[in-house]
């Protein structure tokens, strides 16, 4: 037990520390630089002694080109302070300063030429700020909004007005709002003796009140409130096999063996829903990776992404399969756009191309039909649900430096 | 030897020396044909093998020429001028040179630089001059380094790459090794052999010095289809010519000391585009069956001549004899009447010069018989004179005192009778002594008329000279008032056997001391001396007297003869008849003053 | 340069990690083939499915929990605690002890390690050493500390490999290693059911066999990988992990440091990079790879034959021999170096034959993972030298580095990638930070096709 709680405390450590770099990207690059450059200067002071010498700077690293000359402007002001006098080529001392980095952090080694001889010293910088989130390229509907960024692998997540609650493999992460966005509040450790997964699932749906969340990992339970501030929320959780709710309930009244409410078993050692959902809807389902229901004008049908890569749905208790889902992942779900049919399948895509993406489909029969655009996301989807307002869909992206991000993706009538 | 003999041997010469001079002139002539014919044989594989060496370099060529026609390696070329990186290309000469089944092949790029090389793949981006040859079309040699520090000599051609430009070229070339001379069609009994040049030191640089002190001969790179060539060694003054002239040489090879292990060798240089000998190439042509057809011819002239030399000896036998019989019958009546055969002719035939001779001889003959019968008659007239004069010179020394002593008695007997008794009595005593005399001169003359046959029996020469020096030994001490005569002896230890009357010799021993004795009135020494000498025993009596002069010499041994004032002088005939009858021989060594020596050669024993 | 290799690593990783397209499935038989052993240390294919280290180095190079969960150090690094995960079992049943794992250690170093003393208290692992030991978490990561059942519950020596890693041995028949997914692997049970490696392939064996399906992972050497590009193969490549490097005997006719330092600057790494390696190769002449440590600019990797020349003073050194591996491009490497080293006046032959006596050896050094430290004492360790003294930070690295490097006995040469291609049916494969392929997070698509475990499949 001891375990997991250092592993929290390791986690969160981590995701205070990215969220500091974040902030101190934000900040002028000068301040950034003014503490290694100055280190930097000292050290090489400390080889040269006061006089002058040349001093060059290139950069091997991937700060901006633009930096560059502030960063020798500071060093050149900080070897001034230490006697050092930056001069002209007139000077037998030179000084090459090379910014360089490795895969942890940045490094700058200044190389001192006295002559033939040639002395070597060298600084750590922190690393630079991750890649500037890219903007996505909007489709002709499909829209993406940046909720947040985390180290840590994001299952699912429920967003309300005053909280962010993230599902993680072995944590449950409560945000708060503040003016500059969502900022970790609190977390909770997970627990149990269950072994990790490689292809961790999880699902969060919103209680009755809307100040609760119900959650579910493998194996695991939890459930909490945020009833007093995402500050004060709590949680508890526990080992269960219940079945998950597998969509947010879809508001179109159903009883019992409607597809709108049913929840179904997870396979909890892989990373699929075992076909046995409840209540049972008449027909037996093969396992599958994802289900959404898709309200229709003869009624709401389920629509289920087997593992075998067929898409299906229930249509008067028989599964059909539905064509024109060959460019389709795993994960799909529904959203409520109001254009066109009203509702679309958000799926993703199953190409090769280096990234990820998201695209809007109808299905007016049994076909799935394109209705926008590919949306280009920056990384992976690994999770992908709806929001609990069906207005917009949630997509959990792995960036390839090993970051998470989570977006919400929205469609907007042409 | 005889006149046969030499008619003979003349006659054998003359017909041997004739047949020889004509052997030797065929053997000389078929030799020149012979060579002659190797010459134009070995001109004509080695034209031949030029022309297939012309057609491989035509193959090289050729093979480069597809090489570059390739699509393949045409769109290679264009990318490679175009992006100018040879990168992807590292193995493709490996690939091309195999499809296309050359040795080499090295593809330069529009640098001048390797882009990849089949045989030395790590050489790329080096550059190589040989690109600068594409011009001349013309294959060539040209020796290659090799990875393993190692050389070889190729045959080249390079081709620039159409549509590229600047030109990328393709370099290709066959390696001149064993398998490239199994390759080569060869006539029965040629062999070619190859001698490659030791390259430059290993330098990354491949262009040799144009000009380079000539390296010496090292029999390991001469090689042949199968590999090393044992004999390498024997190629190396030819080989050394080539090299050296830059032309072709040409000689005959002994492999071993039998002629027929030769061979009839061309070495013919190959040079690089500098005019540099890279290699030499000797073709060698087995002269065996050329030398064995010599052997043959030159088996049945010595056939022929011996037949001839045969033939010319039996005739030169008949002829001889045909010539030489007549003469021969003369010899040998020469030597029958030279013996005493006085009755002896010779047939008289024909009418050529042996029939004259012969007549000549018969003539001769009988006159010469006639001749020796009056010259006889007066020598034994002669003869009978001497020996009257001799007996009555003899008779008279004693007939003297004999007539006196009768003379004293008749006048004595008118003395009184006492004194006639004592006149008597001395005079019977001379009559007596005298009578005496007269019997030992005549028994000495009849002695030496019946010298009796000696009675041999194996006798020690050594005893029998003791006995002689012990008996004069002590008869010369005997003789009061004698002069002093010593006795010296120089008698050899060894036994010394001989068959021999002992008596006779002893009695022709003791005439010899005696006559010693008798040569030095005033004394002397006599030295009795024996020795064996190739199976003969001699034996030597010296005295140390006056000496005898030639003349004296000549005469010494004639009957009758003698220096002294009394004797019958038949002393040293004696002693020569006795030797004579033991088949032995005796000579006389003297000088006047120097002492006279005796020496008797008899026949040993055993 | 080497941003832009790590990048286009990181691009390839993450087009495969493309389970938001499709979920990866598990179950089916992924087949690999290789041409080394699958046990070999390090690197060896097996090794890390069968076993797991107390500790991981993560992409970035940071050392991550893996059997340990905490590690904390004492007395300046001279004593560390490692506290073991719970609940982790071998594949054979039996629990991960701290006592089981000091038995492995002591197995796998029986001399010369890095600590002196270990010894099990609690739950934890205790390390102490007579020198500090501030990088043993790091090389705790190692392929040489992977943890291993020594003794089974029935007080015997185990049959074969048994660790708690993603996969057990299951069957070796006729040169294939069969591994069966471990269900109750701590770390997850990986997706593939079975793996089937075929050790020992030649390379041309395994593309052949790649290109009729008969496998699914097979070897691209870095040589072929423009060609295998060219061809559209799906190609996963590592960030630079095998050091090509010439060593120099020390004794015989190169005692001469200066002789050795002509013969380092005589050697062209671009033409080895650019042509024989066909640009897959980063050129060095440092010993770690410029994305570990930042300053391999610092060694100049140009030729400088003049200089080369001066150093060399005129000696000439009799007949050399360059021994490198049979691998046909090490071979067509060395016989490069040889022709560089003859140009700056040095006579060196290549020998295929390493039994004999060498002067100069051609060989491949294979990072066991991206901590800088632990690479450098354990390349420092194969080559025989002697190991850098313990320090820490860059500037530590930098020192230690450089006075290898000063003896010149090694002279690195390049940096290497692996890469593998991969069939169509094979998702997610990404390479460990060692560039071997981390089969265990790899899936297949269609599981069906020469499984043995369809048990997982619908």
């Amino acid at each position: 037990m001891m375990a997991w709680t250092w592993l929290a405390r390791r986690i969160l450590s981590g995701t205070i520390a990215l969220l500091a770099v974040r902030t101190a990207a934000a900040q002028a690059p000068a301040n950034r630089w003014q503490q290694p450059a100055a280190e930097l200067a000292g050290q090489i002071a400390g080889i040269l002694g006061p006089g002058q010498a040349r001093l060059s700077v290139r950069n091997l690293s991937t700060i901006p080109a633009d930096q560059v000359p502030a960063i020798q402007a500071l060093l050149e002001q900080d070897l001034k302070a230490h006697g050092v006098q930056s001069s002209g080529m007139e000077s037998a001392s030179s000084i090459r300063v090379t910014l360089s980095e490795n895969l942890r952090e940045g490094l700058w080694v200044a190389e001192v030429i006295q002559g033939s001889e040639t002395r070597v010293t060298m600084v750590q910088v922190e690393a630079g700020a991750p890649h500037a989130a890219a903007q996505a390229k909007s489709g002709l509907m499909l829209r993406k909004q940046l909720v947040m960024e985390t180290k840590q692998p994001v299952l699912a997540a429920l967003e309300t007005q005053t909280a962010l609650v993230a599902v993680e493999p072995e944590e449950i992460t409560v945000l708060a709002k503040d003016t500059r966005g969502w900022h970790e509040a609190k977390d909770f450790d997970v627990g149990g003796k269950r072994a990790l997964a490689r292809d961790p699932r999880g699902v969060i749906s919103a209680d009755g009140n809307g100040d609760g969340f119900e959650a579910f990992v493998a194996g695991m339970e939890c459930s909490g409130s945020f009833a007093g501030g995402a500050e004060s929320a709590l949680a508890t959780c526990h080992e269960s096999d219940d079945p998950w709710p597998v969509f947010p309930p879809v508001p179109e009244p159903g009883a019992a063996g409607n597809p709108a409410s049913i929840k179904a078993f997870y396979n909890a050692a892989r990373n699929y829903f075992t076909g046995v959902v409840t209540p049972a809807i008449g027909a037996d389902l093969p396992p599958f990776y994802s289900a959404a229901v898709l309200p229709r004008p003869a009624g709401a049908a389920l629509l289920i992404g087997g593992i075998d890569g067929k898409v299906q749905v229930l249509d008067a208790g028989a599964l059909r399969t539905v064509s024109g889902t060959r460019d389709w992942g795993s994960d799909f779900a529904v959203l409520d756009s109001g254009c066109g049919a009203g509702n679309q399948v958000i799926a993703t895509g199953s190409g090769e191309a280096a990234g990820d993406s998201l695209r809007a489909y109808e299905l007016p029969a049994f076909d799935a039909v394109p209705a926008s655009a590919p949306l280009a996301m920056d990384g992976t989807v690994t999770a992908l649900w709806s929001a609990a307002d069906r207005k917009s869909v949630m997509a959990a992206v792995r960036h390839a430096s090993g970051d998470y991000e989570v977006d919400r993706v929205m469609a907007l009538c042409d | 030897m005889s006149v046969r003999q030499k008619l003979l041997l003349l006659f054998s010469l003359t017909v041997a020396g004739a047949v020889a001079a004509v052997a030797w002139t065929v053997l000389v002539r078929v030799r020149q044909i012979f060579d002659q014919r190797d010459q134009r044989e070995t001109a004509l594989f080695v034209s031949q093998f030029q022309r297939e060496f012309q057609h491989r370099s035509a193959e090289v060529a050729a093979a480069v020429d597809r090489l570059s026609a390739q699509e393949r390696v045409r769109s290679m070329a264009f990318e490679l001028v175009q992006s100018g990186d040879p990168a992807p290309y590292l193995t493709e000469a490996q690939t091309l040179a195999t499809d296309a089944q050359l040795d080499f092949l090295e593809i330069v790029g529009p640098d001048g630089n390797v882009v990849s090389s089949a045989q030395w793949p790590a050489r790329f981006a080096y550059p190589e001059p040989a690109a600068a040859a594409a011009a001349t079309q013309t294959p060539f040699l040209k020796r290659e380094e090799l990875p393993d520090g190692s050389d070889a000599l190729g045959l080249f051609a390079v081709r620039a790459v159409g549509g590229a430009e600047p030109a990328v070229h393709l370099i290709g070339g066959k390696r001149l090794d064993e398998s490239f001379l199994a390759d080569l069609p060869v006539a029965p009994g040629m062999q070619v052999y190859l001698y490659g040049e030791a390259g430059a030191p290993a330098s990354a640089s491949p262009a040799p010095p144009a000009s380079v002190a000539m390296r010496e001969f090292d029999a390991r790179r001469l090689f042949g289809a199968n590999g090393a060539v044992a004999d390498a060694a024997r190629y190396q003054p030819l080989i050394d010519a080539a090299r050296k002239t830059g032309k072709d040489a040409n000689a005959i090879v002994y492999l071993t000391r039998r002629r027929e292990d030769s061979v009839n060798a061309t070495a013919i240089p190959l040079k690089d585009q500098a005019g540099g000998v890279l290699a030499v190439l000797a073709v060698a042509l087995a002269r065996a069956e050329m030398v064995e057809a010599q052997q043959r011819i030159r088996a049945i002239a010595y056939g022929v001549a011996a037949a001839g030399i045969l033939l010319a000896i039996a005739f030169s036998l008949w002829t001889a004899a045909r010539v030489s019989r007549p003469i021969e019958q003369l010899a040998r009546a020469a030597e029958e009447v030279a013996a005493g055969n006085w009755e002896t002719r010779v047939p008289e035939r024909g009418r050529d010069e042996v029939s004259v001779l012969a007549r000549s001889f018969n003539r001769m003959v009988a006159e010469l018989a006639g001749q020796r019968e009056r010259l006889m008659q007066s020598e034994r007239v002669a003869a009978w004179r001497e020996l009257a004069r001799r007996l009555a010179h003899e008779l008279k020394n004693p007939l003297f005192p004999l007539q006196l002593t009768v003379e004293n008695l008749t006048r004595a007997r008118a003395l009184p009778a006492n004194e006639f008794d004592e006149v008597f009595r001395e005079s019977t005593q001379t009559l007596a002594m005298e009578i005496a005399n007269l019997k030992t001169i005549i028994g000495r003359f009849s002695d030496f008329s019946k010298m009796p046959k000696p009675q041999l029996e194996r006798i020690d020469a050594k005893d029998t000279l003791a006995r002689v020096r012990a008996l004069y030994e002590v008869a010369g001490a005997a003789s009061p008032g004698a002069a002093k005569i010593t006795f010296g002896s120089e008698i050899a230890d060894e036994p010394m056997p001989m068959d021999a009357d002992p008596e006779l010799l002893h009695r022709a021993l003791s005439n010899l001391v005696l006559n010693a004795m008798d040569a030095m009135p005033e004394g002397g020494t006599v030295t009795l001396a024996a020795r064996a000498i190739d199976g003969k025993i001699e034996m030597r009596v010296a005295d140390t007297g006056t000496g005898l002069t030639p003349e004296e010499c000549e005469r010494l041994f004639t009957p009758y003869y003698t220096t002294r004032q009394h004797g019958t002088g038949l002393g040293l005939a004696i002693v020569q008849s006795v030797v004579a009858d033991h088949a032995g021989t005796i000579a006389v060594e003297s000088r006047p003053g120097g002492g006279t020596v005796f020496v008797i050669r008899l026949p040993g024993a055993g | 340069m080497l941003w832009r290799c790590a990048t286009s690593f990181l691009l390839v990783s993450a087009a495969l990690l493309a389970w938001g397209r499709t979920r990866p499935h598990y179950g089916g038989t992924l087949r690999v083939e290789i041409a080394e052993d699958p046990w070999q240390r390090p690197g060896g294919i097996a090794r890390r499915l069968v076993l797991d280290g107390l500790t991981r180095a993560d992409a970035s190079g940071a050392t991550q929990p893996a059997l340990a969960v905490d590690w904390n150090s004492e007395n300046q690094n001279h004593r560390w605690q490692f506290k073991l995960r719970p609940g982790v079992h071998f594949q054979d049943g039996s629990p991960l002890t701290p006592i089981a794992v000091v038995a492995s250690l002591n197995t796998a170093c029986p001399s010369n390690c890095p600590w002196s003393a270990i010894h099990a208290v609690g739950g934890s692992v205790i390390f102490t050493g007579d020198e500090p030991m501030p990088n043993l978490p790091g090389l705790l990561a190692g392929d040489e500390y992977l943890i291993a059942l020594t003794i089974t519950s029935e007080g015997k020596p185990p049959e074969g490999v048994i660790g708690t890693g993603p996969f057990q041995v299951s069957g070796f028949l006729n040169g294939v290693l069969t591994l069966a997914a471990n269900e109750n692997c701590w770390a997850g049970r990986p997706f593939a059911g079975t793996i089937e490696i075929r050790a020992h392939r030649a390379v041309r064996d395994q593309w052949l066999d790649w290109s009729v399906g008969r496998t699914d992972i097979v070897e691209v050497p870095p040589e072929q990988m423009r060609q295998a590009q060219q061809q559209r193969l799906n190609i996963v490549s590592s960030p630079p992990v095998t050091l090509l490097a010439v060593q120099i005997a020390e004794s015989g006719s190169l005692e001469s440091p200066l002789l050795r330092q002509s013969m380092a600057l005589g050697i062209d790494r671009s033409a080895l990079s650019n042509v024989i390696f066909q640009k897959q190769g980063e050129v060095t002449a440092s010993l770690l790879p410029a994305n570990l440590t930042g300053y391999s600019f610092l060694f100049p990797v140009e030729r400088d034959l003049a200089k080369a020349q001066q150093l060399r003073g005129g000696i000439t050194p009799p007949l050399l021999t360059l021994a490198a591996p049979g691998d046909a491009t090490m071979q067509l490497a060395a016989q490069r170096i040889a022709l560089n080293l003859r140009e700056g006046g040095f006579n060196v032959q290549v020998t295929g034959d390493a039994t004999q006596h060498v002067d100069l050896t051609l060989r491949e050094f294979r990072l066991e993972g991206n901590q800088p430290q632990a690479a450098l004492e354990s390349i420092a360790g194969d080559a025989g030298l002697n190991p850098p003294p313990p320090g820490q930070g860059d500037m530590a690295l930098f020192q230690s580095e450089s006075e290898i490097l000063g003896r010149y006995t090694l002279i690195p040469l390049l940096y290497l990638p692996r890469a593998f291609a991969v069939s169509g049916r094979v998702r997610d494969l990404r390479l460990n930070p060692d560039g071997s392929p981390d089969l265990a997070d790899a899936s297949l698509l269609d599981t069906a096709r020469g499984d043995s475990s369809r048990g997982d499949a619908p």
